[in-house]
């Protein structure tokens, strides 16, 4: 459970910085900047739209 | 003695309600287990004497970040009578895993239930009595801030400490999967039970300066314009007064100091004014610009507009092993190295922050630049002399991305970047005050000791032995720029230069003082004198070498407080000086080859 954050989450992604930056996303209440290796290790089940 | 920590999650405004109880008395304590500074202060609470501890901010007591791995030790060694836990009340839903984590352990806690004038802001409603009869512990709801909600929070904090605790506290213990569900879960019941969320949050300001501020477009060129306008604030208002402040400590010299000693010239005197004197001064000389950097630079990194500078710049950083926080403090670096030194705290990862500290020292500061103006006055036209300082400008630039580049791999931050942008906030003034103060009270107090011995021994070795001229090349600095001179001649740095480059170990503005006192000649006559006895290929490699080799010794003072690693800064003053004399050689020798 790193930086506070369960699993089961909602994400949005807010938007992303140009040439490949970082995102920036939205967990809850909880907004983040987040590098894209550490974006990739999210892993998402399944996406309700 | 009843200890009370102060636990929770980084930008809770936990340090703000520790000041608040505090009344920012804090001192430094030494912890069992901990080898890091915790700031504690004593006072009476419930009948007992109690010690407040501001533990740093975490996110787990599970996790294994620096500052989560000081946390768990001082768990593990300290007794806990309390832990009054600090959550932001807009993310609650996030941050109550600290507080079930620590009940856990049975440590007996209060909530404190912090920023709560935001979440009303937001939408956000919060059962605070439910919560507490679920939780069963006592749930205040506080803003830090404006001081709202202390009465009811050490009234609650009273109860707990009065109460017998029969139950032994427990060591902190790897959580398995089932925990954190458990937890998880949880969560997610007191959540539903106690928390009323608007349908639509209602922070629609952070969403528009966000719109803004971060445009794919727009967000660079303001970042840079908003940086420039702090830079020239900070250096428009500090730099007069620092003049002002350098004036009147002459003055002080001249017509107080130096009379007490009319009638006893000699070795007593020069270690009073020339060491003790000059070491007080130079530190004291700092004490403007550092007050209004941590004025300007608490209301910037308060206001949340930090993490979306880190946003911004974050693609290009992320290539030199930095982040976008780091480029901050280096553009600040070219103002003054301390405060951005000293501004590097807000990093949680040791190896980033120590890889930025050892790249800041490059930026070409202020001092080095009055230093810069003079020579470059001196020995160029007004044709070329713009284009010498820009030269330097994009050298120290490229000096900060090759060492970062280099040194990226030995300072490899093992933990993932993972920035929060919180809501956009404005501190209040008495937040920016008691910041600043806390932070000018560090600088003086650990800085000055270093400065003044440093300053002694640059005293010794320009006065010693005492027969012979002051800095002349018969004192000891002057043998020392002989014996040196095999290194500083392939350079074309000679041994009158190689001196000041010894004052300018102390700070970069002496060293042409120290030019007059080595040619025994000022202002337009030194600068003529300079014309005459060095050519421009030497100007410029001295003033190459001037802004890599070592910083002075405010820098180097701040650099070991700030990284409590003596090692490291031998390392990088090694390094520095190794760069200067590379880039040095290189443009002198290539410089006498196209030359001749």
């Amino acid at each position: 459970m790193p930086w506070g954050l369960g699993a089961e989450k909602k994400i949005t992604v807010l938007r992303k910085a140009q040439f490949k930056g970082p995102f920036h996303i939205m967990i809850d209440t909880t907004e983040l900047m987040i590098r894209e290796h550490e974006a990739s290790l999210i892993n998402i089940t399944s996406a309700a739209l | 003695m009843k200890r009370i920590a102060f636990l929770g999650m980084p930008n809770t405004g936990k340090s703000t309600l520790f000041n608040r109880l505090s009344g920012s008395s804090a001192r430094v304590g030494n912890w069992p287990g901990i080898t890091v500074d915790l700031h504690a202060v004593k006072t009476f609470l419930g009948g007992h004497m109690a010690e407040l501890v501001d533990l740093p901010g975490i996110y787990d007591l599970q996790g294994l970040s620096e500052d989560e791995k000081i946390v768990q030790s001082f768990i593990n060694n300290n007794k806990i009578d309390l832990a009054i836990v600090v959550l932001c009340s807009t993310q609650i839903e996030r941050q109550l895993s600290l507080l079930l984590q620590l009940q856990k352990l049975h440590i007996p806690c209060v909530l404190a239930l912090n920023m709560y004038d935001e979440a009303k802001k937001m939408g956000i409603a919060i059962d605070a009595v439910l919560l507490e009869k679920k939780l069963k512990t006592p749930v205040i709801k506080t803003s830090a801030k404006y001081g709202e909600g202390m009465v009811e929070l050490l009234k609650a904090c009273t109860q707990v400490i009065n109460q017998k605790v029969s139950t032994p506290i427990k060591k902190i213990k790897p959580l398995n999967a089932s925990d954190l569900i458990s937890n998880e879960k949880t969560i997610q019941t007191l959540i539903k039970l106690t928390v009323k969320y608007p349908t639509k949050l209602n922070d629609k300001n952070t969403k528009k300066l966000d719109g803004l501020f971060l445009d794919p477009y727009w967000g660079l060129p303001i970042f840079f314009f908003i940086v420039f306008s702090i830079f020239q604030f900070i250096f428009t208002l500090g730099k007069p007064i620092q003049d002002l402040m350098t004036q009147f400590f002459n003055f002080f010299r001249l017509d107080y100091l130096e009379p007490l000693f009319i009638n006893h010239h000699g070795i007593f005197e020069s270690l009073l004014l020339d060491g003790l004197y000059l070491g007080v001064t130079t530190v004291a000389a700092f004490v403007p610009i550092i007050i209004l950097f941590f004025l300007i630079m608490s209301v910037v990194e308060d206001s949340g507009y930090f993490s979306r500078a880190a946003f911004l710049m974050d693609t290009l950083m992320e290539k030199i092993g930095l982040d976008g926080r780091g480029f901050v403090m280096m553009l600040m670096g070219f103002g003054c190295n301390v405060p951005a030194l000293m501004g590097t705290k807000i990093m949680r990862t040791k190896e980033l922050r120590l890889l930025t500290m050892f790249v800041i020292p490059f930026s070409l500061c202020s001092a080095r630049l009055q230093v810069f103006l003079f020579i470059i006055t001196a020995l160029f036209s007004a044709t070329y002399g713009p284009l010498v300082l820009f030269c330097l400008y994009l050298l120290s630039f490229f000096t900060i991305f090759i060492s970062a580049l280099i040194f990226k791999h030995q300072f490899k931050n093992k933990e993932p970047i993972i920035i929060e942008l919180p809501p956009y906030r404005f501190p209040t003034l008495s937040q920016i005050v008691k910041r600043s103060m806390i932070e000018i009270k560090h600088f003086l107090t650990r800085a000055t000791k270093f400065i003044i011995i440093g300053v002694l021994l640059v005293w010794a070795l320009t006065h010693f032995p005492m027969d012979v001229p002051i800095a002349s090349e018969l004192t000891y600095s002057g043998q020392l720029g002989k014996w040196l001179s095999p290194i500083f001649d392939p350079i074309g740095i000679n041994e009158q230069l190689v001196i000041a480059l010894i004052f300018g170990f102390i700070a970069k503005e002496i060293v042409i003082g120290a030019l007059a006192v080595i040619y025994g000649v000022e202002g337009s006559a030194l600068a003529h004198h300079l014309y005459s006895n060095v050519s421009q290929i030497q100007a410029i490699s001295f003033m190459i070498f001037t802004l890599i080799y070592t910083p002075c010794l405010s820098t180097i003072a701040t650099l070991k407080n700030e990284s409590k690693n003596l090692s490291f800064v031998i390392y990088s003053v090694f390094w520095a000086l190794l760069l200067a004399w590379v880039f040095s050689f290189i443009f002198y020798q290539t410089s006498l080859y196209f030359s001749s």
